[in-house]
C-alpha cells in the first residue's frame, strides 16, 4: 500500500481551535448588551400610557384609577429565568421602594406568553414572599388588551415606567440588569 | 465490556500526557482555559439578566453555575490542546462534537430571556407569519430544560475531548512510525505492509486496523 506521510494529512484542527475562538467572540459580540432590544430603548416623548384593564384575583382594574401616582408595568412569564431575577432584585431594594411612591404592577403576560408556567401567586410565593403583602407591589394578570398594548412584540419581561402624569418615562426590560433605571425614575419622579 | 470502555477512557489522559508535554503547552492551555472560564462566568448567569453578558451577569453567578463554567472551559481548553497538537503533527480533526457543546451551552444564555429570539422570530414572521407563534414556546422550553441543554452540551464536549484524544493518539503512533521507518526501525515494530498514515484517519473507519493499531500503541505507550 502506498504511504501517506503524516505531514500531508489536512489541516483540520487548525480550524477547530479557529473556529471555537470564532465562535466565543462572535458570541460575545452578538449577544445583548442593552444595545438591542428593549433593554436600551429611548424614552419614550410625550407618550401618554394607554388605558387597559388587568385582573387582581379575578377582578379587572384599570390602569386609569392609578392614574396621578408612578406606576411600574411589568409584565412577566412565571418560566422565565431573568424575571424571577427581576422579582428577587425589586425583593432586594425593598426599602427604597417602600419608601417612594412607586407601584408595581407585577402581570403574568397574557396566557403566561404562550407557555405553561406556575400562576402569578406561586411564582410571587416561591420568588419573594415579603412582597406578596406590601402595598407598594401588586400582583396580577394580563388581560390580552393589555397585553396588546403595551408588549406587542410578546417579550418575556418588559416593563413601562409611567410617570404621575400618564407619560411613559422609560420603556425597558429586565429590572435584575436594569435597576438603576428604576432608582432613578424613584429619585427624579417618584420620591417621597 | 468495562475493559473496552476504561481502555477508551483511558485514551484521554495518555493523550494529554503527550499534548501537555512542553510547558509552552500547558502554559497556551491554562490562559486558553482562564479565559473560556471568564467567559462562561460571564454567559451562564445571562439568563438571569436577559443576555446581557459581561460583569453585571457576573452578579448573578451562582456555585452551580461557577463549576459548570469551569468544567466547561475544562473540557475545551483540553480539546484545543488535543486540537493543536493534532494539528502539529498533521492529523485530521472532527471539531463537530465540542462546537456543537459549546453552541449548545449558549443556547439558554442568549436565547431563553433575551429579545434575540422574539426580534428573529419577528423578522421570520414578517414573511411567514405561521413562524409569529414559534418565539415564545421555544424560549420557554429552553429556559425550563436548561439544566438538560447543559448536560447535552458537557456529553457533546467530553465526545469532542475523547475524539480528539484518539486522533491525537493514532496521528502520534503514525509520526513514531515514521520516524522509525526512516531508522529502519519499523520492520521490528510494525508490518512492512502497515499504512504509515491509516493513524491520522478517523478510527471509526479503521475498525479492523484497531487490534493492529492496539497492540502497537501498547509498544509505543511503553517508549513514551
Amino acid at each position: 500500500m502506498k504511504k501517506k506521510p503524516a505531514a500531508k494529512c489536512t489541516l483540520r484542527n487548525l480550524s477547530v481551535a479557529v473556529l471555537m475562538v470564532a465562535m466565543a467572540a462572535a458570541t460575545a459580540w452578538a449577544s445583548p448588551t442593552g444595545k438591542m432590544g428593549p433593554m436600551n430603548a429611548p424614552p419614550p416623548h410625550n407618550e401618554l400610557a394607554p388605558d387597559a384593564p388587568f385582573l387582581v384575583h379575578g377582578n379587572k382594574v384599570y390602569l386609569q384609577s392609578l392614574k396621578g401616582q408612578p406606576i411600574m408595568v411589568w409584565q412577566v412569564t412565571t418560566w422565565c429565568p431573568s424575571c424571577r431575577a427581576g422579582l428577587e432584585t425589586l425583593a432586594q431594594h425593598k426599602s427604597l421602594i417602600d419608601n417612594s411612591k412607586l407601584k408595581i404592577i407585577v402581570l403574568r403576560d397574557y396566557k403566561n406568553g404562550g407557555y405553561p408556567g406556575d400562576d402569578m401567586e406561586k411564582f410571587a410565593e416561591d420568588v419573594a414572599p415579603a412582597l406578596l403583602h406590601d402595598p407598594h407591589f401588586v400582583f396580577g394578570e394580563d388581560t390580552e388588551t393589555l397585553f396588546k398594548l403595551y408588549n406587542p412584540r410578546h417579550y418575556i419581561d418588559v416593563y413601562q415606567l409611567i410617570a404621575p402624569n400618564g407619560q411613559v418615562a422609560v420603556r425597558s426590560s429586565t429590572p435584575s440588569a436594569t435597576f438603576d433605571k428604576i432608582e432613578h425614575f424613584i429619585k427624579t419622579k417618584a420620591g417621597p | 465490556m468495562i475493559g473496552a470502555l476504561y481502555e477508551r477512557a483511558i485514551m484521554v489522559p495518555r493523550a494529554l500526557r503527550i499534548a501537555l508535554a512542553s510547558p509552552a503547552a500547558i502554559a497556551g492551555t491554562a490562559a486558553v482555559f482562564l479565559l473560556f472560564a471568564a467567559f462562561y462566568a460571564m454567559l451562564l448567569p445571562a439568563t438571569d439578566t436577559g443576555g446581557a453578558i459581561g460583569l453585571i451577569s457576573l452578579r448573578f453567578l451562582t456555585p452551580g453555575e461557577f463549576i459548570l463554567a469551569l468544567l466547561m472551559a475544562l473540557l475545551l481548553a483540553l480539546t484545543l490542546a488535543l486540537g493543536v497538537h493534532g494539528f502539529r503533527n498533521g492529523s485530521k480533526a472532527k471539531p463537530g462534537g465540542s462546537v456543537l457543546g459549546a453552541v449548545v451551552a449558549v443556547l439558554p444564555a442568549l436565547l431563553c430571556c433575551s429579545p434575540i429570539l422574539p426580534l428573529s422570530i419577528a423578522a421570520i414572521a414578517a414573511v411567514l407569519p405561521a413562524a409569529g407563534a414559534l418565539g415564545v414556546p421555544i424560549q420557554g422550553f429552553i429556559a425550563t430544560h436548561e439544566a438538560w441543554i447543559y448536560g447535552v452540551a458537557i456529553a457533546l464536549m467530553v465526545w469532542g475531548l475523547y475524539g480528539n484524544a484518539q486522533r491525537a493518539l493514532h496521528c502520534e503512533l503514525a509520526r513514531f512510525r515514521s520516524r522509525s521507518a526512516q531508522k529502519g526501525e519499523l520492520s521490528r515494530l510494525v508490518p512492512a505492509s502497515a499504512p504509515v498514515c491509516d493513524a491520522c484517519e478517523p478510527a471509526q473507519k479503521h475498525d479492523a486496523a484497531d487490534e493492529r493499531v492496539s497492540g502497537e500503541r501498547q509498544t509505543f505507550g511503553r517508549l513514551v
